[in-house]
């Protein structure tokens, strides 16, 4: 029998003792799973059957969303006794999602120290390291000895997050650097901490943008990073944090690629909010490219055979451009176009690889539509030779401008402090259709008329 | 062998032709000279020679050499000579010379190891490669594996050949077995089974199982050193093996338990210290913990690893413990996966950093281009099958684009969701994929009977009020415009989502099928809807 079947028939009979057996033996993720599976109206049994620990362990792996609506029918002392047991800066985000009078009423039945927690977690803006941290960490004294480090260890270790890194704070609670628990345990009891503690650790400000602090931790290989305001030690982020912002971020940047705004599943409502605002802009810029095509019209008409290779033209831009606009936004995604020498390092290696790429396909295209325009056997060689120009020359410049558009754009957004991944492949893609169809058709006028085709 | 007179020789000669000479001589021939000069001799030739050379010169010399050779050199040529030593070895030169000088080294090393260790790896690529050789002889090989345990496998092995091979092979002991393992990789043959021989025994045979494992495979970012425990012992011989194992390890927080050669649970660090004696650690261990097999891919290790916040996942070979994928090195793994899979979606092949240079940027992106541009032929061709009807009306190429584009982006964003649900293990059985392909088809119907609204009007709007040509009928061509969207973001939706589950049961990977590819594949669809559709009803 399936857990989730297990689960509901055991609630059906009101066997609190069982279920609480069962979500025992589970990992709190794997418990979510079910609980989302479970009706609404057997949620309130689940909850009962369940103690404030692993509810509050449970909660910590749904997302603030979902944890609310499992919450919405809980009375507000159960709400509140999960929410005290719960990491301070998980909590903080589940009671930003509460009304402001179910906030009220939750708030008085929280005792003051972890009001005080929360309070001062929910006060930082989403995009700053402090609405991440954690501040159940383990400190111990720079006077302390290994031995009164390692009392306070077996006192405090069980319900700390991660141990792997000790804090040495002075009598302020100002960091002064850290002991690794590897090297602790190594001590002999009567050595001093000042002794085997490393000063040059890494840290963050509580204020800093959670990217920075992201790359921080990434690049230091570190799993916990220590958060300070006026070098009082107020919090850590830990690596797990770390992986939820990245999975979350590269995923934003994911959709925004395909052209998707939002969560993706396949409801219908979600589909709606999410896909079809992209395709409206789309379809309205591309009846741009349609009425700038309406100007080119007669020399169309004449030139039948242009048709036929402009949407070779307007895809293969459309192409290398989406190509260059990704390495630009992993580029800014991974921080490494920060400094100014390195924008211009980077913009100087697109444009030359978007000339090469540019020249080599062009004289692809040049060999490929000639050859197929012999074999039709519509025009006469010379006009053939002349299209086929016509192709070669707006494929290279083609190529060679939407690469550079496509890496520049993300930079520009970037240094107006909008989110760079917002140039998306369709965007890019439509912009670069506009001037393509503006050169091909641009340089054919030009080339056709001056081999003497009439026009 | 060499006569004694050329040694003599040797110090009149200028100091690059000296080097050189040096560096052409084999292990051998160094040795002889080296025999034949006196003391002060071979102080002054160690004076006038590079870094690479007093290395090599200095290398086995008698103890009383070696001694006198520190005391007289400075301080930098000193740590170069010491850092090519054995702990041991090292240890026993600083406790014998002159202790002034002792302080004196250790001074100028504090003075280059104040900065964080990944600092210091960072400024590495900075340098010029003789500016390397001599920072490089600052440090012990134990310290410089701490620094290329920040920097990219490929970085680091470029590094290599500014080490004497011996140096060499003993960072390559010192760093992380997986590291290390990815460092090998990228080595030239040569070097490769150079560095493997000079290294310890178990450290080879670590390495070359680790080379075993396919670069997506769980096994290859596997640590294969951590403390296992015998389940049937108790917990105070636990703790002793914890104390002892400690500095061979990365972390001591999670210990891995077996009970007669199986893997049977972990246990937490926090619960072994404050269980009292007598206890068996079999009672406090955890056994519904999540485990991966060497074999399985790297997206499930990312996949666990960030669900159920695992810091030490267990690989297990059989039912047997292997080796360790710590949270770190998932971190740095799902930034490839994923930057990777954003790439493919853009239709570059694997990764791009400010290093990358334009020829790799091309060697990344051209194939990709050179494909797709035949495929655009493939449109080209089928666009001129319907050259009668684009002579007879003009008008309709102007609409082409936006029909092309739109079927184009609408078969990206099913390609991408369908690839995320693939990599996010939730198509795993036939009715789910069964199920999400009628899904889509359904959403491709319903985006394309929004947009089909959309589209009418504006081509209607578009040729009666704009461009006002009297022999084009309007009505019929914004019908046909209309309609083809419909029929075309239906087709690209199912498309852009068949075809990665396609290739998944195929065992490709979905990600190949790239935002270009499909949407090339969907122009070829679209404009024989369109062009069809028109003919019938022109």
């Amino acid at each position: 029998m399936k857990a989730s079947e297990n689960l509901k028939l055991l609630i059906a009979k009101g066997n609190y003792a069982k279920i609480k057996d069962l979500i025992g033996k589970m990992h709190p993720y794997d418990a979510t799973i079910l609980l989302k599976e479970l009706d609404a109206g057997e949620i309130p049994v689940f909850m009962q059957a369940l103690n404030d620990d692993m509810l509050a362990n449970i909660f910590s792996y749904l997302d603030e969303e979902e944890a609310k609506i499992f919450l919405e029918k809980a009375n507000p002392s159960l709400i509140a006794k999960i929410i005290v047991k719960m990491e301070a800066d998980d909590a903080a985000d589940l009671v930003k999602k509460f009304s402001p009078e179910e906030r009220k009423k939750i708030a008085s039945l929280i005792d003051e120290d972890a009001k005080k927690d929360i309070k001062e977690l929910s006060q930082y803006d989403e995009s700053m390291t402090g609405a991440i941290m954690s501040n159940n960490f383990l400190t111990i004294g720079i006077a302390d000895t290994v031995g009164d480090a390692m009392k306070k260890l077996v006192r405090e270790a069980s319900d700390r997050e991660v141990i792997d890194t000790l804090f040495v704070v002075d009598g302020e609670s100002r960091l002064k650097g850290t002991v690794d628990l590897k090297k602790l345990i190594i001590a002999r009891k009567n050595e001093n901490i000042s002794d085997i503690c490393d000063y040059n650790y890494v840290y963050a400000g509580d204020t800093d943008a959670i990217s920075s602090s992201v790359n921080k931790l990434k690049e230091y290989n570190l799993l916990v990073l220590p958060i300070l305001k006026d070098k009082v030690l107020k919090g850590i982020v830990t690596i797990d944090d770390v992986i939820d912002v990245v999975d979350r971020e590269t995923s934003d940047d994911y959709d925004k690629l395909a052209g998707l705004a939002g969560k993706n599943d396949s409801a219908i409502k979600t589909v709606l909010k999410s896909r079809i605002p992209w395709l409206v802009i789309l379809l309205i810029l591309s009846f741009f490219v349609s009425s700038l095509l309406g100007a080119y019209q007669e020399i169309i008409g004449k030139v039948i055979p242009l048709v036929f290779f402009q949407s070779l033209i307007l895809d293969m831009g459309g192409n290398s451009g989406t190509q260059s606009l990704a390495s630009s936004v992993v580029g800014l995604a991974k921080n490494e176009l920060d400094k100014k020498s390195n924008i211009r390092h980077h913009l100087g290696k697109e444009a030359l690889a978007g000339l090469i790429n540019g020249v080599i396909l062009g004289i692809l295209a040049f060999l490929l539509t000639f050859v197929f325009m012999w074999i039709k056997k519509d025009d006469p060689l010379h006009k053939v030779a002349l299209i086929s120009t016509v192709i070669a020359i707006s494929m290279a410049f083609g190529i060679f401008c939407a690469d550079f558009i496509g890496s520049v754009i993300p930079i520009i957004l970037h240094k107006c402090k909008l989110d760079p991944a917002v140039a998306s492949g369709p965007f890019i893609t439509t912009l670069n259709d506009i001037l393509s169809v503006v050169i091909y058709y641009s340089l054919a006028s030009l080339i056709l008329s001056y081999g003497g085709v009439p026009l | 062998m060499m006569p004694v007179w050329m040694n003599k020789q040797l110090l009149k000669m200028k100091k690059e032709d000296l080097d050189k000479l040096l560096s052409s001589l084999k292990a051998n021939e160094i040795q002889s000279i080296v025999k034949n000069v006196s003391l002060s001799n071979l102080l002054a030739l160690a004076r006038m020679v590079n870094v690479a050379n007093k290395i090599r010169l200095t290398q086995n010399l008698s103890e009383t050499s070696v001694l006198f050779l520190l005391n007289h050199l400075d301080r930098k040529d000193d740590l170069a000579i010491i850092n090519e030593f054995s702990e041991e070895k090292r240890n026993y030169c600083l406790n014998k010379i002159d202790p002034k000088i002792v302080s004196e080294i250790k001074e100028l090393k504090a003075k280059h190891l104040k900065m964080h260790p990944k600092d210091i790896a960072f400024k590495l690529e900075d340098l010029r490669p003789e500016e390397r050789e001599e920072f490089f002889a600052l440090f012990t090989a134990e310290e410089l594996a701490e620094f290329f345990g920040y920097l990219e496998s490929s970085e680091v092995s470029g590094y290599m050949e500014a080490l004497s091979d011996k140096k060499a092979s003993d960072v390559l002991e010192n760093m992380d077995a997986d590291d290390a393992a990815d460092v090998i990789n990228e080595l030239e043959e040569k070097d490769k089974s150079l560095y493997l021989k000079l290294m310890s025994k178990e450290r080879k045979e670590e390495l070359e199982a680790l080379a075993n494992y396919a670069e997506d495979e769980a096994a290859s970012i596997m640590d294969p050193s951590f403390i296992a425990v015998d389940g049937d012992k108790d917990v105070k011989d636990a703790m002793k093996i914890l104390v002892k194992r400690a500095p061979d390890v990365a972390s001591i927080s999670t210990l891995f338990v077996v009970v007669g050669n199986k893997f049977y649970g972990v246990l937490d660090f926090r619960k072994l210290i404050v269980t009292k004696s007598p206890c068996l650690v079999k009672t406090i261990t955890d056994v519904h913990v999540k485990t991966v097999d060497v074999h399985d891919r790297i997206e499930k290790v990312i996949e666990i690893t960030d669900d159920y916040d695992i810091y030490a996942l267990p690989v297990l070979d059989k039912e047997k413990i292997v080796g360790v994928i710590t949270i770190d090195d998932v971190l740095a793994r799902m930034n490839t996966e994923r930057e990777e899979d954003y790439n493919q979606l853009a239709g570059i092949s694997g990764t791009t950093d400010m290093q990358t240079t334009a020829k790799e940027r091309i060697k990344n992106r051209l194939p990709w281009l050179v494909i797709l541009c035949f495929l655009d032929l493939l449109v080209c061709i089928v666009i001129a099958m319907f050259d009668n009807v684009i002579e007879a009306r003009i008008a309709l190429v102007l609409f082409a684009p936006a029909i092309l584009a739109l079927s184009g982006n609408v078969g990206t964003q099913s390609l991408a969701i369908c690839i995320r649900g693939i990599s996010a293990n939730e198509l795993n059985t036939k009715s789910k994929k069964a199920k999400h392909i009628v899904k889509e088809a359904r959403n491709g119907f319903l985006i394309g009977m929004i947009m089909a609204l959309i589209a009418f009007s504006l081509t209607f709007l578009y040729l009666r009020f704009v461009l006002k040509d009297a022999s084009t009928n309007d009505f019929k061509i914004a019908f046909i415009v209309a309609f083809s969207v419909l029929a075309s973001v239906t087709c690209s939706s199912l498309f852009g989502c068949v075809t990665p589950i396609v290739f998944d049961n195929l065992h490709i990977d979905p990600a190949a099928a790239s935002g270009p590819f499909i949407t090339t594949i969907n122009d070829v669809i679209s404009i024989v809807i369109y062009f069809s559709l028109a003919m019938l009803v022109l």
